[in-house]
């Protein structure tokens, strides 16, 4: 049973507290709040438990979610609970930072209160609990512009716009705004790569976990058909041998969602909730899975105190596609003296920079087309060696062991050992192992056509490699 | 002076706002009172005013006055009781909105009164044609339970929820679980239990409602047991497609119900064909929000301890990306370094070694670790291990003081392999500053001296010795030292033999958890008990501690107050789970003395055998007083105090005496078992301590199971908190075969035999019989060591009061679950607690109360008492350690 609901600035304030059980004082903001920036521990877990209640927090836009409860509850719960809230937030909201939180507080009570009572979870779906609601959303002036911009925006490009730019409030609570209610639905087909390369290029482990999501604005209750992939598989390759097409190792739907012809034809049946959810999530087999990127990296030593590290990435798709805001980054030994950055070819929208405080090297490149090679040399000057032990410990090592200097075979190991991993970072729109093929509505009261968003799209997770 | 005008000016625009005739205004001003609230203002002076916006059509208003109503009606009980006739209007309405909202903020009010009223409309809620009203009224219920548990169940509400269970509405049906879920957990005779039958009303109802309401239901499912194993496969049958949503809380639930379930049909095939089918979606979640793979990742740890072969070919999926936050990525190592064999080592210990260079200093300590556990569990890969330390080593990372610890361990379990890390350690003792490296790189170079030429280990020796004699202050140490010296100079043989003998070897078990605890923890998969690794009693306490030197808060210097308090939550973790350990066993004990004493509490007994129901913890009360005035102010009562006062207070002594006189005459303990007879080997003891007068005596029944006559020969009591040891070591008593033979003995207080480090009162017990020695840890009753009735009067108590400082003063606060403060009194007095005097102070009674110990140390007592919120807060000066008061307390709440 969850005691407390709240939602905190990143300066510490209560911007919402509802307090459902009175089992719990209200100091638990400052517990939290000095746990966050006060402790030592870098990343502090998600959920703890200090004098007997147990915490669970969440931080979006800077602000912090949390729950508290005496129970011994379901985590995952809670942070399911705490999600759920967001996505109404979200929905309720259209967009969603400190000043609408602040705007619209009365209205985020009346929703808090509708989805839990006395601790115990009640209503979730949006189209449900705007039964409930009685508060308008109300929007400041700039909000009310940047929604304007954001429609005439997404007239000009209609490829690979984001779900994300829908900043519109659902249907009903907005008529003040002076908005006309448009049906219409955004699909994301989103893959995140995790993909890690050994230091001579060979694959150690990769994952593709992706997630279908849906922001839906239509009105009644009309019925969604998804055509995805037709050849599909989910289990293990090893136990269809002969099969050529998509393995996918695991599947989950949505509650609500009727996925009995999913691996026959790759249909997926639903009658979609009002607002956010995802529909499904899945993860793509390793066998399935296509790596955009190869990573090599080469040393080379000049002179007695510098070391070369010559960086290449491999685009490995179609010449037309390309992956936007590319960015790789290793970290480099603190003892380097200098670091100097040279980019080979002359594109000049490409940057390589050496940002001295974090010991990083940084190369970006906006966009990367497909069947390319790029690469980066970077030069370190390290200091030259001296042994400097003390004299007494110098006295003692050499009466124990012969072999603990440094020669300058190891130097370069030793160095090696130093340089972080190469990262890599980028954002691929149209590319992605799962694709839509159809969609259809069907509504039994009317024909329309509703305008449809669809966007497919796969990132860098941890796509990276040692050195 | 200016906040202050300009608050006040802000109060009355409020006011002004609150009365104006136009309800939008109203409604603006409720609005900014609410806002207020939620920053932690005290708005509580509006309460008339806001309450007077409560007659309205207006749904938003009204809802905005219950959220205000519901957190300030318990500090102003009668006003609230005014709002009572607006509320059992609203649950008459047509609109069954406003007699949902209604029947939800009526449950929300804490004032007795407001409950008695609420019996009626709830009951037609209950039955309401609009489920979302009978929903609503199904978790009012639970709120008047926990206002009031008599009256909810007198009335029949309870009975009400298990009709509720087979209700048309799916959401009626799954809030109706959840509330009888929390219900059961408080009553003596659970009123909730899933039957076959209900096994399918539930089964329905999940299929038809919402997430969460399915999360209710698989949750309870987990306390079922099956009839046979036909039923248990038609409950897994039925779990099984609720592994492919994609809700996280359902996955793990359902997970958690088809181990638990799989595991009962005692059937190793089957249980292996479904628990297969839990690894793919289990995976899936990794894919999830940082959050949820913590979750996740927290609960495969101990799916994995259990189950390695699960998960083995999934090792891949919890190699760590370098973007993860730290929490996750020490969760895979956890379990990286349960799955690796000697298949995989390799891989991983590649793996490891890459961790090992990270920046982040406990995830690359941790990795050197798993690399260390390596080579303790898989004996083929401990050379491969060693040679991947001794690179790191050579590779100068930033944390190689951790591989001189890990390299330690490794010797342990494989001696004499591995000398040539030595050397390459020795290289590096420029680095070492840490205590705990440092140690192990001395002990290695102690037990391996042999192997280090021109080492001149005797001039060390010596130097070290003589250090350690002639300059330490330490007396251990001196002492130590002087030994090993003799050792030396008798023979230096015998002292290698004794110095450097076999070890205790060490394993991997030593990491993992034990199989009992291991099996309570996969009965919570997914509850927050199997992310902390902690087993529910352990951290969600019947009684919550909040100890806190009175004096820090009273404290205006906020940046020492700070400090303060972090080294009070480190202490009062150490004590944290010892005294809730303790406290766990003393119930029962509790209990039973109890019903010999006042028949006429059953209630309150009910009540203390649930740990929800008892006493919870809330954040101290500002008690802004000075403690000195308090002290004065209680000397003028005595003295000032009207007749009639006086009179009630004569009354109520003697009453008082009375019962103190009833319940002292025959207390005697009932015998808890000691041992049995599996760890005696035939030898079972029951025992208990007992007070005879001022003298302690251990009665012991004392029975051979054997078929063959037992000699009992000794007794003896290791040190303990207050020094208790029995007068003579001999018993000498023959035991025949299958009988039992009681002694009681004589068990003096020893100063010298007590050892005031020890926070608990148990005592570890060893007894001799012909078979051997066999050792117990009992726990004594406390009562045994307070002197029945000491003669103390106010002005005695008044001085001891004042003789001790204020700093040693400590409060303790808990809710406790009387409704009236004589119970509590009575309570205490029970106890052997000697009540001074009481007052009366706002909402507050306010207790003395004194306790001496046989060991003349005194407990000073004062409890304050607001009956209305059940919050207890007591403050203590005692003459002795602050542990004593301390454990004497936990025993009577």
């Amino acid at each position: 049973m969850i005691s407390q609901f709240v939602i905190l600035s990143p300066r510490g304030n209560n911007l919402i507290l509802r307090n459902f059980r009175n089992d719990i004082k209200e100091d638990t903001s400052d517990i939290i709040f000095r746990k966050l920036n006060f402790e030592k521990i870098s990343d502090f877990p998600p959920v703890f438990h200090e004098n007997g209640i147990n915490y669970a927090f969440i931080k979006y836009s800077e602000l912090i979610f949390f729950v508290t409860s005496r129970f011994n509850i379901s985590s995952s719960f809670l942070f399911d609970f705490l999600d759920s809230i967001l996505t109404s937030i979200k929905d309720f909201c259209g967009v969603f930072n400190e000043q609408t939180v602040i705007d619209n507080f009365g209205l985020i009570y009346e929703l808090v209160d509708e989805m839990i009572d006395y601790g115990a979870p009640q209503l979730t779906e949006t189209k449900n609990l705007k039964k409930f609601i009685f508060n308008e959303t109300k929007l400041d002036a700039q909000e009310l512009k940047n929604l304007k911009s954001n429609k005439k925006a997404k007239k000009k490009s209609k490829k690979s716009i984001s779900s994300d730019a829908k900043k519109t409030p659902i249907s009903g609570v907005f008529a003040g705004g002076g908005f006309q209610t448009v049906e219409e639905i955004y699909i994301d087909i989103i893959e995140k790569l995790h993909v890690e390369f050994s230091n001579n290029g060979s694959l150690i482990s990769s994952q593709c976990n992706g997630l279908v999501m849906i922001k839906n604005f239509l009105s009644g209750n009309p019925i969604l058909e998804i055509g995805l992939n037709e050849n599909i598989k989910i289990g293990s390759p090893k136990d269809f041998q002969y099969f050529q097409g998509i393995f996918l190792e695991d599947v989950l739907f949505y509650h609500k969602c009727d996925s009995s012809k999913f691996e026959e034809s790759g249909v997926l049946q639903i009658i979609p909730p009002e607002g956010e959810f995802i529909l499904m999530k899945y993860r793509v087999s390793e066998t399935s899975m296509n790596l955009p990127f190869q990573i090599a990296t080469n040393f080379e030593e000049f002179g007695q105190n510098k070391l070369e590290i010559r960086v290449t990435i491999t685009s490995d798709f179609e010449k037309a596609m390309w992956a936007s805001n590319v960015q790789i980054s290793f970290l480099v030994p603190e003892i380097s003296l200098d670091v100097k950055c040279e980019l080979e070819g002359n594109d000049i929208t490409q940057t390589a920079k050496f940002q001295k405080q974090d010991h990083l090297v940084v190369w970006k490149l906006p966009r990367f087309n497909g069947e390319r090679e790029e690469s980066v040399r970077v030069t370190l000057t390290l200091p030259l060696q001296k042994k400097n032990y003390p004299k007494q410990i110098n006295a003692f090592q050499e009466t124990i062991s012969t072999n603990t200097q440094l020669t300058s075979a190891n130097t370069l190991q030793l160095i090696k050992g130093k340089i972080g991993p190469i990262c890599l970072s980028f954002d691929f729109p149209d590319y992605s192992v799962l694709k839509m093929k159809t969609l259809k509505t069907t509504d039994q009261n009317r024909s329309y056509v509703p305008t449809r968003w669809i966007r497919e799209f796969s990132k860098s997770d941890s796509y990276f490699s040692w050195v | 002076m200016f906040a202050i005008t300009k608050r006040k000016g802000e109060l009355l625009e409020l006011i002004k706002l609150l009365q104006d005739p136009n309800e939008s205004k109203r409604k603006e001003g409720v609005k900014r009172v609410v806002k207020l609230m939620t920053l932690g203002k005290d708005v509580s002076r509006l309460f008339t005013d806001v309450l007077g916006c409560m007659h309205t059509e207006d749904i938003e208003l009204k809802k905005l006055v219950y959220i205000y109503l519901m957190k300030y009606s318990k500090f102003k009980p009668e006003q609230s009781i005014l709002v009572v006739n607006t509320f059992v209007t609203d649950t008459q309405d047509p609109n069954p909105l406003i007699r949902a909202l209604a029947i939800r903020s009526m449950g929300c009010i804490q004032v007795e009164e407001v409950n008695e009223y609420m019996c009626q409309p709830l009951r037609a809620c209950l039955k309401d044609k609009d489920p979302y009203v009978r929903k609503t009224a199904v978790i009012a219920v639970v709120k008047l339970f926990e206002n009031n548990p008599e009256l909810a169940e007198r009335q029949g509400f309870l009975q009400n929820l298990i009709d509720l269970l087979s209700d048309s509405n799916p959401s009626v049906v799954s809030n109706s679980v959840a509330a009888l879920s929390e219900i059961n957990e408080s009553l003596s005779r659970p009123i909730f239990q899933i039957n076959s039958s209900l096994l399918y009303t539930l089964f329905n109802a999940m299929n038809e409602c919402n997430e969460w309401g399915q999360i209710f239901i698989l949750d309870s499912l987990t306390k079922y047991s099956p009839q046979n194993n036909k039923e248990t496969q038609v409950i897994i049958q039925r779990l099984l497609p609720k592994l492919t949503y994609s809700n996280p809380a359902i996955v793990l639930s359902t997970i958690r119900n088809i181990l638990h379930f799989a595991q009962l049909l005692d059937n190793q095939k089957a249980f292996i064909s479904y628990s297969k089918q839990v690894v793919p979606p289990l995976m899936t979640l990794l894919g999830s929000q940082h959050e949820i793979q913590f979750v996740a990742l927290r609960n495969i740890i101990l799916i994995v301890q259990r189950w390695p072969q699960l998960l083995e070919h999934e090792i891949k999926i919890f190699f760590c990306k370098y973007n993860d936050p730290v929490y996750i990525k020490l969760a895979k190592l956890d379990i990286l370094s349960i799955l690796v064999s000697d298949r995989n080592v390799d891989l991983l210990l590649r793996e490891f070694k890459d961790y090992s260079k990270e920046v982040e200093s406990s995830f690359a300590r941790k990795s050197i670790q798993a690399i260390g556990l390596c080579a303790i569990k898989l004996e083929k890969a401990a050379e491969r291990c060693v040679n991947t330390l001794i690179d790191l080593v050579k590779e100068k990372i930033n944390f190689v003081q951790e591989i001189v610890v890990v390299i330690r361990d490794i010797f342990r379990k494989y001696p004499n392999r591995y000398e040539k890390a030595i050397g390459v350690l020795c290289g590096n003792l420029d680095v070492l500053d840490e205590p705990n490296a440092k140690a192990a790189l001395i002990w290695m170079l102690g037990e391996y001296a042999e192997h280090i030429d021109n080492s001149r280990s005797e001039e060390l020796l010596q130097s070290v010795l003589e250090m350690s004699t002639e300059q330490e202050t330490n007396p251990d140490l001196r002492e130590r030292a002087f030994m090993y010296w003799r050792l030396l100079t008798k023979e230096a043989k015998v002292s290698k033999e004794i110095v450097l003998r076999t070890k205790l070897p060490i394993s991997q078990k030593s990491f993992l958890y034990e199989p009992t605890t291991l099996t309570e923890l996969l009965r919570n998969i997914s509850f927050v008990s199997s992310v902390y690794h902690k087993t529910p009693s352990s951290f969600i306490n019947n009684v919550k501690i909040f100890l806190r030197k009175t004096n820090d808060f009273q404290d205006e210097d906020e940046d020492e107050d700070e400090d303060e308090i972090e080294d009070e939550n480190e202490n009062e973790n150490q004590n944290e789970n010892e005294n809730e350990n303790e406290n766990q066993n003393n119930i029962d004990i509790d209990i039973d003395i109890d019903n010999d004493n006042d028949n006429d509490n059953e209630k309150n007994n009910q009540k203390d055998k649930h740990p929800q129901s008892k006493s919870k913890l809330t954040t101290r009360i500002n008690r802004s007083k000075n403690k000195e005035i308090d002290l004065i102010l209680f000397d003028n009562q005595n003295t000032n105090t009207n007749t009639n006062q006086k009179e009630n207070l004569q009354k109520e002594e003697m009453k008082l005496d009375n019962s103190l006189f009833e319940s002292i005459a025959p207390k005697s303990q009932p015998k808890q078992l000691l041992l049995t007879a599996q760890q005696g080997k035939g030898l079972t003891i029951n025992g208990a301590l007992q007070l005879r007068g001022t003298e302690i005596f251990f009665d012991i029944s004392l029975t051979n199971k054997l078929p063959k006559p037992m000699k009992i020969t000794a007794i003896f009591f290791n040190k303990n908190l207050f020094g208790l040891k029995p007068s003579g070591l001999n018993i000498n008593s023959i035991v025949p075969s299958g009988k039992t033979i009681d002694k009681s003995i004589h068990c003096p207080l020893d100063v010298s035999h007590s050892d005031r480090s020890k926070k608990t009162l148990s005592i570890q017990v060893a007894i001799q019989n012909n078979l051997g020695v066999h050792y117990f840890v009992f726990k004594p009753n406390f009562q045994v060591f307070l002197k029945p009735n000491p003669v103390f009067d106010k002005k005695d108590f008044v001085k001891e009061w004042k003789k001790i400082p204020d700093f040693n003063e400590y409060s303790l606060e808990f809710i406790i679950s009387e409704i009236d403060s004589n119970s509590v009194k009575q309570k205490l007095i029970a106890n052997s607690f000697t009540f001074i005097t009481q007052r009366k102070e706002e909402e507050f009674d306010i207790f003395y109360f004194v306790a001496n110990l046989f060991t003349n140390e005194l407990i000073l007592v004062e409890l304050n008492l607001d009956i209305s919120s059940q919050t207890c807060l007591v403050y203590f000066r005692t003459t002795e350690s602050l542990y004593i008061p301390f454990i004497f307390f936990l025993n009577h709440f």
